[in-house]
């Protein structure tokens, strides 16, 4: 009997909790099948958003809960990275430039004090009204090879480079050529090359390249950038922060759309346009904010930014309206709304 | 042209025709007008009613105490069993459209 109490917990809180629990128990039956369980939790769920003919109001929650599952698993993943071990500092740094550079003279500095970078270093303030600047991305160390270059072969530079680290234990990824690209289409001679290696939550970026200036002739430039790579225990409170923050985003659209059921049409009009035009603004951002969740989940090269970059940079200002227009919508629903009935006067 | 009752909805509302019932007796009722092919979840009889409730279908006729428990019972309306009429009638049509084409079927007569 307890296990349909707790299920039936997935509807809203009411008088059709205890009808359903007595026609689910009527038959003699004390505990809930498989099927039951999911049968109950789904309808359950749906029966929290109200408005049990409408299709539009499922649309709305499921974007809503992406929305809501993705900005909570930033907040949770942007908290969790402060117990992450820090850049590499001293013995550690010289050692990573070793493997990284072999003998070659270098130079490395750490790009952002503290878990960031932002060549503006904005305020609080700041960040919360206009955003961060679009190079904004996670603090790094950057190696820098001698300012007249390296001489000699980048490519067959870059294949020692990589049998050194292999050997050094790095995980060494494809060596990817960089060609000239024309605007026309045509693809030019190669001028550098492009190196990922992982090792103990540390991904390494190395770059050579014969088209910078200040380089002797001949010679080529070797430059590296050391992030750090989302621990699996922090993609797993990403996943825990996403799923929560979805749940809740649903119950709340469920509150608000109970809330404004019965509302006038004008009241309900300007609950639901503003939450929609939200969306629109907001989901876009949400879907990048997944694809580069997931890309992160496989390639450490992308690893130098979190994956909410866009919501805090070219995407803050359609955040900060879509936020404002689901104020807009929680307002009406709290102050126009009215809470609905817990049960249905019987119809004579 | 209409469109197609869901078999659950049709289920209920001819399972509410007869007289009103509360759900676990839509459940049984159901079951037994379909010889057992139709086993309804509560979940997915609650999520109809409220569905077939708003959309003026089915009504709550009642509620009555029975061992300490309330029980609501829930009705079909005049528009339920217009809806359900015209559903019944749809299905007729179609099951007589392929009776009809099943009895066209080249050498049907022999085996039959």
């Amino acid at each position: 009997v307890n296990s349909y109490r707790v299920v039936l917990r997935a509807y809203p809180k009411g008088p059709r909790r205890e009808e359903l629990f007595d026609t689910l128990t009527e038959g003699g039956r004390d505990r809930p099948t498989g099927r039951e369980w999911g049968n109950l939790v789904r309808h359950g769920w749906r029966a929290r958003l109200g408005r049990p003919r409408s299709r539009g109001v499922v649309v709305i929650a499921v974007l809503v809960a992406f929305t809501t599952g993705y900005l909570t698993a930033a907040l949770a993943t942007r908290i969790g990275w402060e117990a992450a071990p820090d850049l590499p500092q001293g013995a550690a740094l010289t050692a990573i430039g070793a493997d990284v550079l072999g003998g070659v003279p270098h130079d490395a500095s750490r790009n952002g004090d503290g878990m960031f970078q932002d060549i503006e270093e904005p305020s609080l303030g700041h960040i919360l009204l206009v955003g961060h600047d679009e190079d904004f991305g996670f603090s790094q160390v950057d190696f820098y090879g001698p300012r007249a270059g390296v001489p000699g072969d980048f490519r067959a530079w870059t294949a020692q480079a990589a049998s050194r680290l292999a050997a050094a234990g790095w995980d060494v990824g494809r060596i990817t050529p960089m060609d000239e690209h024309f605007i026309d289409g045509r693809v030019g001679d190669q001028y550098g090359t492009r190196l990922d290696v992982t090792k103990d939550g540390l991904a390494v970026h190395l770059e050579t390249s014969t088209t910078v200036s200040d380089i002797s002739p001949g010679n080529f430039d070797v430059t590296a950038d050391v992030t750090r790579v989302p621990p699996w225990w922090l993609i797993t409170i990403g996943l825990i922060g996403w799923l929560g923050g979805a749940a809740a985003g649903w119950l709340i659209t469920g509150w608000v759309s109970r809330r404004t059921e019965r509302a006038s049409a004008a009241v309900r009009s300007l609950t639901r346009e503003p939450v929609v035009v939200a969306l629109v603004l907001a989901t876009p951002l949400s879907l990048l904010g997944l694809l580069l969740f997931g890309w992160q989940l496989f390639d450490a090269s992308v690893s130098g930014v979190p994956f909410w970059v866009y919501t805090m940079t070219y995407g803050h200002g359609l955040t900060l309206v879509a936020g404002a227009l689901g104020l807009v919508s929680l307002l009406m629903a709290a102050f126009a709304g009215r809470a609905v009935p817990e049960r249905v006067e019987v119809r004579s | 042209m209409a469109k197609a009752m869901r078999e659950p909805t049709f289920w209920i509302l001819t399972a509410l025709a007869s007289e009103a019932r509360h759900g676990y007796g839509v459940i049984q009722e159901v079951a037994r007008l379909s010889d057992g092919e139709m086993t309804l979840q509560a979940g997915t009889l609650y999520a109809a009613l409220d569905r077939l409730d708003a959309e003026g279908l089915v009504g709550v006729d009642r509620d009555e105490v029975v061992g300490g428990r309330n029980r609501r019972y829930y009705r079909l309306t005049d528009d339920g069993a217009a809806a359900l009429d015209a559903e019944t009638e749809r299905l007729r049509r179609t099951a007589l459209t392929a009776t009809r084409q099943l009895a066209a079927r080249p050498g049907r007569e022999r085996t039959a």
